[in-house]
């Protein structure tokens, strides 16, 4: 460490002391060597300390209470809030039939009108479901080489976290307070 | 770390605020509102900001207020909350910080300033003071608003910034020569001008 750094590490840790009284600063700058190179630094440091010790503390205005508690009351509700995770969770498991459905419907209506449009579908998924059972394939193999139980370990895990992470929102909202 | 329990009054006011009582909350917001202000106002520099980040703290506090641990100084908690709000704004803002260790320093000091009007000189340092904070690393500001407007000791600095006490000690002095390196520059490198060769971004 140069000498520099040194007087100037020294300075600080005695301007870090608490309740350092106002004539410190000037006993400090005296303690300065005249001719130290960075004696310019060094007063600075003791003057950024002055303006910093001098420095009055900012105040919000008048209404800032008012619109914090405003803000808090905007938030949703914690009722609304446990109802808007469950319908999500509950609109996730519905997507799946809904799907289904619409598909079915969709081919329905299809074969009545446009035959050859529902023929090129049909030959697209079947290609699909090729591309599957290849991939399928594939998973029975890395199964064979990995562990059979790698499937069920897998799901296990799946549900395992998606179950945590529904208790854990659940848990966080009924923990919030309401304010009354 | 720092352990200061809360006082009896406040701790009737936090178990309100937990069970939902408004009026307890209100008190609290009453107490630590100018507190948690001034920082956000000293870390962000801008009074719209600070009042935004004030309000978002007070939010924070009161949707995490079960995970207050009841052992620790409430505003120590609160301006945890704070510090690391503001922090996270700051480096959204996406801002370059004066690398000053590459800097000259003026060789003059400011001592030798002409003196107007005590008053408006007093008001210009103050400014000053918030433009040369502006211009230091958001964790660098942090430990220095806490040393002088809060008068926390190195345990309660590094507590609220979950920092070691050594990081403390060498964040402040690092803060402090940089503020003083920044007083000795020549206005115009001083003042934030973007287009200023110097401007890198802080190491």
């Amino acid at each position: 460490m140069s000498e520099c750094e040194d007087l100037l590490s020294s300075l600080s840790h005695t301007l870090d002391q608490p309740h350092l009284p106002p004539s410190a600063d000037k006993d400090l700058k005296q303690l300065i060597p005249r001719d130290s190179g960075c004696r310019p630094l060094a007063q600075a440091l003791i003057e950024i300390d002055m303006h910093l010790r001098e420095a009055p503390l900012a105040a919000p205005s008048h209404d800032l209470s008012a619109a914090i508690l405003k803000r808090i009351a905007q938030q949703p509700s914690h009722d609304g809030r446990l109802l808007a995770v469950m319908f999500l969770l509950t609109s996730s498991f519905a997507v799946v039939p809904t799907v289904l459905f619409v598909i079915i419907a969709l081919t329905v209506v299809l074969i009545r009108i446009r035959p050859a449009t529902i023929q090129l579908i049909v030959q697209f998924f079947l290609d699909l479901l090729h591309n599957f059972y290849t991939l399928s394939l594939m998973w029975n193999t890395m199964q064979t080489i990995l562990s059979p139980w790698l499937l069920p370990f897998l799901l296990f895990a799946f549900s395992s976290i998606f179950l945590t992470l529904t208790l854990i929102v659940v848990r966080r909202l009924s923990l919030q307070p309401q304010l009354r | 770390m720092a352990k200061h329990a809360p006082d009896p009054a406040e701790r009737h006011w936090i178990a309100g605020a937990k069970a939902g009582n408004q009026q307890d909350f209100a008190r609290l917001i009453q107490a630590y509102q100018t507190s948690v202000y001034n920082l956000c106002y000293r870390m962000l520099g801008q009074r719209e900001d600070a009042e935004d980040a004030t309000q978002e703290t007070f939010l924070r506090a009161y949707m995490h207020l079960h995970r207050y641990d009841a052992n620790r100084r409430f505003l120590n908690w609160i301006l945890t909350i704070a510090s690391n709000l503001c922090i996270d704004r700051l480096r959204k803002r996406r801002i370059t910080w004066l690398d000053l260790d590459d800097i000259p320093f003026y060789e003059s000091t400011p001592s030798h300033l002409p003196s107007p009007e005590k008053v408006t000189m007093q008001q210009q340092e103050r400014l000053d003071i918030q433009t040369w904070l502006n211009q230091l690393p958001p964790d660098y500001r942090v430990p220095l608003i806490l040393l002088y407007w809060y008068d926390f000791s190195y345990a309660e600095i590094a507590d609220t910034m979950q920092l070691s006490i050594p990081a403390v000690k060498s964040r402040l002095h690092r803060a402090r020569k940089k503020l003083a390196a920044l007083m000795l520059q020549p206005q115009e490198v001083a003042g934030l001008n973007s287009s200023s060769p110097v401007q890198k971004v802080m190491a």
